[in-house]
């Protein structure tokens, strides 16, 4: 892939799905305070075979509903996809192909669709009751993403042996 | 015949309070981000009996979605839109006040703009700047004399396990492998690559391309310099320097 193909749903799909793995679980109060104070951010290495990933977590200081949860594709050239985002509370959203508006916690997907029809490839989003803080989030969004502390490595789930 | 009133209505809708706690509010303006998200203001009292608008950081925090970075001429373009629209940058926050409601109107247009500009500072990021200097090096070698002898982003294994992947490969007898260099972490990449080569013990050559703005430190561009067979500075003369290798 380079820094100008789109990457297909069925793509998209496979990527949130492919096991991934962490060194260590994440420790919220570790995220890191911006320079002017305003959000506190920390990125995550993933280990996965056939991609590369990282996490990234930005929380803003003001509103600590105001968050997001991104697990980032790393292209060739360096290019970073967002594939999949948690987003807490911090408004509305809208797609902008669809015309409809979400009020609240909402997930961002990558789609074919708004990659060639948009200037932002995660522009649509689902509202989501999944989680309503930071730490709901992130324990729902290592379950959507497939991630795992990189220490149960072997440790397979049930539907690994299905 | 133009309906004035329905017209104002109509715009007049978009804009909405919800009150999020006691004398605050979030402020829908129907204005939205690139990626859908509704621009972030909140409306509230600023302790002096002024209205303050303030989205509480949203803005740059949005910005740090992507590799952003508020580099000096960034900051110096941030400054000039705090400074045109009339609105404070404060601890990373963009705000406004108004002496009173009837005065917030022009006061949250000033705000809508400000946020709208600043957000599209995003397209002066790394890896949009990064991916369009890649596009162009692949551009002018697709339109080169030498086209038909270029392959891009091929992957080449060089020893076991161990591949590279040059911007482009030129083939011929002794193949010349281009590197475009932009920005520090593929300063890395491409020094990594180039020690690949190096200790392949293959009849490969390399050349590495800095960009004439590449935000990179000495060290990195001395050791460029000194692992490439032929390092080309800027863009403006590269293919005439790359045929001219290639033919040596």
């Amino acid at each position: 892939m380079d820094s100008v193909t789109v990457i297909s749903d069925s793509e998209v799909e496979r990527m949130i799905s492919a096991p991934k793995f962490i060194e260590r679980a994440i420790d919220l109060s570790q995220l890191q305070l911006s320079e002017d104070g305003r959000f506190r951010l920390k990125r995550y290495k993933l280990e996965c075979g056939e991609y590369g990933f990282f996490v990234m977590i930005r929380q803003n200081t003001d509103r600590p509903d105001n968050f997001s949860i991104i697990l980032v594709y790393e292209g060739r050239g360096r290019r970073e996809v967002p594939v999949l985002r948690f987003n807490g509370n911090h408004g509305r959203h809208k797609n902008r192909i669809e015309g409809e508006t979400i009020d609240g916690p909402h997930i961002h997907k990558l789609t074919e669709r708004y990659q060639m029809e948009t200037t932002h490839p995660d522009g649509y989003a689902v509202a989501t009751s999944g989680y309503a803080d930071l730490k709901g989030a992130l324990d729902a969004f290592m379950k959507a993403a497939h991630i795992r502390v990189k220490s149960n490595k072997h440790n397979r789930t049930l539907e690994e042996f299905e | 015949m133009i309906d004035a009133d329905l017209f104002r209505k109509s715009v007049c809708r978009q804009f909405d309070l919800e009150e999020i706690s006691q004398n605050e509010y979030l402020v829908h303006t129907g204005k939205y981000f690139d990626d859908g998200d509704e621009l972030h203001i909140v409306l509230k009292e600023d302790g002096e009996g002024k209205i303050l608008l303030t989205d509480e950081g949203h803005t740059l925090m949005w910005l740090s979605y992507e590799d952003f970075k508020l580099t000096p001429v960034r900051k110096s373009i941030l400054d000039g839109i705090v400074s045109q629209n009339r609105v404070n940058l404060d601890e990373g926050r963009i705000t406004v006040s108004a002496a009173s409601a009837e005065e917030a109107g022009e006061a949250l247009s000033s705000m809508v703009q400000a946020i709208i500009q600043a957000a599209d500072m995003r397209r002066l990021s790394h890896s949009n700047v990064m991916s369009t200097f890649l596009e162009d090096i692949k551009e002018a070698y697709k339109k080169a004399a030498l086209s038909s002898r270029c392959e891009f982003r091929k992957k080449i294994e060089v020893r076991k396990g161990d591949f590279i992947e040059p911007d482009i490969f030129i083939s011929g007898d002794a193949p010349v492998l281009v590197y475009g260099v932009n920005n520090p972490e593929r300063a890395k990449e491409a020094f990594i690559n180039l020690l690949f080569v190096r200790d392949s013990g293959k009849n490969y050559r390399t050349i590495v391309v800095i960009g004439d703005d590449a935000e990179i430190s000495k060290k990195d561009r001395d050791r460029l310099i000194n692992t490439a067979n032929r390092p080309i500075m800027g863009t403006e003369e590269m293919i005439s320097i790359t045929e001219r290798f290639v033919e040596a």
